[in-house]
């Protein structure tokens, strides 16, 4: 029942980008009624398309167009080309999502008022609380499926698990368990039950996994109200001479320019290619860029403190085998000031194949000797947990246009700066230091403090707020500036919390369908 | 199953030697995998390429793995170099750098003064080119997966849960924390 919508139908509504935010919004819109043309710069891949291979996989669905780094983060220096994780895919990131759906916490939508000024943060409150949130974050986690809610059980721990966990006791934490999963510990919503492959971070082959390419979109496409174009970028999007949005240009799979028009556009390219985006469509009228009035146009990138703890046992643990993320201890997640910084971090254990081990374990040019050789060759007796914290909104942490180098398309590509804020450096230290204290009490005999990765977890550059000057978009993601402009994914973020984001943008995508639908049909948009 | 290795490994360690993968009888070192090299058709010479499996096993060096299993990566570099003439240059020109620095060979050299010679080449295109050889191919390569104890993919066989994904020997967390599987 796939549609197809002419280039000229300026009723539908255009998403772009089909991950976690676009593929939601796109189902949430078509099943109510509304035409919506969805436009992915990436291909589809079905579950027997996926790779259980993580170079080959990685290869095959990463996002790896051009981008560049600059500031005082690891990663300028071990990955300056990459800065972020993000797949180009139907489905986006939720292709390789660990499946970690977590709520944010009440204190975390207002961080301002609980943590007070914080010099260089560029800190804010949400303008939507914890208890507006939590009917969508219910809608949110019965979509996915989450374990541990709407009575479906607790995934079984593996290996790592059980080492984590037995570290965690003896140290006396007590929120510690398998965690809340977006991947089925029973058969549901027509997808078998994990079959604990191992290989969450490559596309789930069992399709296990909730992921926004097969379990949103075909739904969608059910209704006879939407249209997928794939291998469809996104290069501008346009406005009228009264500044209202009339529709995007894409560059399609041959590389030709198409213009589809729209009656509204929602953004959802992840928060790279979303700001970059809105400040690449800058024009005469809005020349800093679409919804720029405010400056915050790509500013306050968060990518949560992150880092991991691995560890060499003293025994054969096997911790490939299983879900990649088995479990978590929580109690670190709270606001306590008194450990030296605001907001906290969750630990969640975390296990690479070889392959990726040998590239990961100690990231860059520094990745060699001795002991990085030891914990490989000793591979069976690894353990490993990631570190998820609430990383400070920072002014000057920002993506921007490096018009110096141009991409496929001849656009300029974005360049991503990143300097870690002192309370992030404080945390992760604190974080370090508590991970390594779970493996030393279940008997490790060697231990790595991994710096952070290409970020999963990219938020925060077309943020929410109150008042129009302090941010990007309104609390139900509408620009501020133009009526008919969404952002739809991470991008709303005013600050990070602690969680893993994507409950967060699923329930926030299912929220502004709402609005969006009611706004229509009184005629407002 | 590996104790044994870890504690031998810790011992050298703490006895402050290196972790004698070589056995560096009268300096030279005994390369086994090596004597292949002169009769099977490549396109590095003989001296470039021993001087790069040299490099490879210092970068990652291993109790468990064979001189053979390290060939991998100086093999795959070999086939790409065969294409690629300034690779190849890079090769050349890379060993004569370290073959310098160690004042006469890098094979000759101790294990310390290898060491630091790769310090301090770190970073540099010939050193960068090595050692993402080693992450790319020889730790991607099934035979190196056997001995590390990497299994890699399991939906062939079904997925790994009832291939010991729980058979870890420590103790079995509480029910809550830990439910029972479907299957059960
Ligand atoms: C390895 C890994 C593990 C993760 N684990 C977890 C986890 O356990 N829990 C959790 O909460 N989160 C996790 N995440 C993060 C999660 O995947 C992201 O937060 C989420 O998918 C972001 O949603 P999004 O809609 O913003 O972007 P995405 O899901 O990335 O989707 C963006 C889509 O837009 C497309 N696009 C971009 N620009 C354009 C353009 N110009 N034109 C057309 N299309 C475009 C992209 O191709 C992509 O498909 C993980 C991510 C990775 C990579
Ligand atoms: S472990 Fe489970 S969720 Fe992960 S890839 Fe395998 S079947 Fe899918």
């Amino acid at each position: 029942m796939a549609k197809k919508f002419d280039l000229n139908d300026n009723s539908v509504a255009v998403v772009i980008g089909s991950g976690a935010g676009g593929g939601t919004l796109s189902n949430e819109l078509s099943q109510k009624g509304i035409n919506v043309v969805c436009l992915e710069a990436g291909k589809r891949y079905t579950t027997d398309d996926f790779i259980n291979d993580e170079w080959s996989a990685f290869l095959q669905t990463a996002w790896l167009d051009n981008r560049t780094t600059s500031g005082s983060w690891s990663i300028a220096t071990n990955w300056p080309n990459l800065p972020s994780w993000i797949v180009k895919s139907v489905g986006g990131s939720t292709l390789h999502w660990a499946g970690a759906s977590l709520r944010f916490q009440e204190h975390e939508f207002k961080v301002k008022t609980e943590y007070g000024d914080i010099a260089g943060a560029n800190l804010l409150d949400w303008p939507i609380s914890l208890k507006e949130m939590e009917p969508y974050y219910d809608k949110a986690e019965y979509k996915i499926g989450v374990t541990r809610t709407h009575g479906i059980p607790g995934l079984p721990g593996n290996n790592n698990f059980k080492v984590f966990y037995d570290g965690a006791k003896k140290l006396g934490y007590r929120d510690v368990h398998t965690g809340r999963m977006g991947i089925n510990s029973i058969p549901r919503d027509g997808r078998n039950a994990c079959l604990q492959l191992g290989f969450c971070f490559q596309g789930c082959k069992s399709g296990a996994k909730w992921s926004a390419g097969y379990s949103e979109i075909p739904k969608a496409e059910q209704t006879g109200n939407f249209e997928l174009r794939t291998e469809a970028h996104v290069i501008q999007i346009t406005h009228n001479k009264s500044g209202k949005i009339d529709g995007v240009v894409y560059v399609d799979k041959d590389g030709n320019q198409q213009k589809q028009k729209a009656r509204i556009v929602a953004v959802a390219g992840n928060s790279i290619e979303t700001p970059r985006l809105l400040l690449m469509s800058n024009s005469s009228m809005y020349p800093e860029g679409l919804s720029n009035s405010s400056g915050q146009v790509g500013k306050n990138y968060m990518r949560h403190l992150t880092g991991s703890v691995y560890a060499l046992m003293d025994k054969p643990v096997n911790f490939h085998r299983g879900t990649t993320m088995a479990g978590i201890i929580t109690d670190e997640s709270i606001n306590d000031p008194r450990r030296g910084f605001v907001g906290g971090y969750e630990l969640e254990t975390l296990a690479l194949g070889l392959p990726f081990m040998a590239g990961f374990l100690i990231p860059g040019v520094s990745g060699w000797g001795e002991k990085v050789s030891n914990a490989l060759e000793n591979y069976d007796h690894l353990a490993g947990m990631w570190i998820v914290g609430e990383d400070m909104p920072q002014e000057k942490n920002s993506v921007s246009l490096n018009t110096d180098v141009k991409d496929q398309n001849g656009m300029p590509v974005p360049n991503v700066h990143f300097d870690d804020h002192e309370n992030d450096i404080k945390m992760r230290k604190h974080a370090f230091g508590k991970g390594t204290d779970v493996y030393k009490a279940a008997g490790a005999v060697d231990v790595f403090e991994t710096p952070p990765y290409p970020s999963t977890h990219n938020l925060g550059t077309c943020r929410m707020s109150a008042k129009p000057r302090d941010g990007v978009c309104d609390r139900n993601g509408k620009s501020h500036d133009i009526a008919n402009l969404f952002i739809s994914d991470g991008s709303q973020f005013t600050t990070g919390a602690a969680e893993n984001p994507t409950l967060t943008i699923v329930s926030l995508a299912i929220r502004q369908a709402e609005y969006i639908a009611k706004e229509m049909s009184k005629g407002t948009i | 199953m590996n104790k044994i290795n870890l504690n031998r490994r810790s011992f050298l360690k703490n006895s402050g030697k290196a972790t004698g993968f070589v056995a560096l009888t009268g300096g030279a070192v005994q390369l086994n995998a090596f004597n292949a090299w002169a009769a099977k058709k490549s396109s590095l010479d003989s001296n470039v390429a021993k001087t790069m499996l040299l490099v490879s096993k210092d970068l990652f060096p291993g109790n468990k793995f064979s001189d053979k299993l390290y060939m991998i990566s100086v093999d795959s570099l070999d086939g790409k170099a065969a294409t690629d003439e300034s690779l190849k240059k890079s090769f050349v020109d890379g060993v004569a750098e370290i073959d310098k620095a160690a004042g006469g060979k890098y094979t000759k050299a101790s294990y310390k003064k290898r060491v630091t010679i790769l310090k301090k080449i770190q970073g540099k295109p010939f050193f960068n080119t090595l050692r993402w050889e080693m992450v790319s191919v020889f730790y991607n390569n099934k035979k190196v997966w056997d001995v590390a104890g990497y299994q890699g993919p399991a939906y062939d066989q079904g997925g790994y849960y009832l291939r010991g994904f729980q058979d870890a020997d420590w103790p079995q967390p509480s029910k809550d924390a830990s439910p029972k599987g479907w299957w059960e």
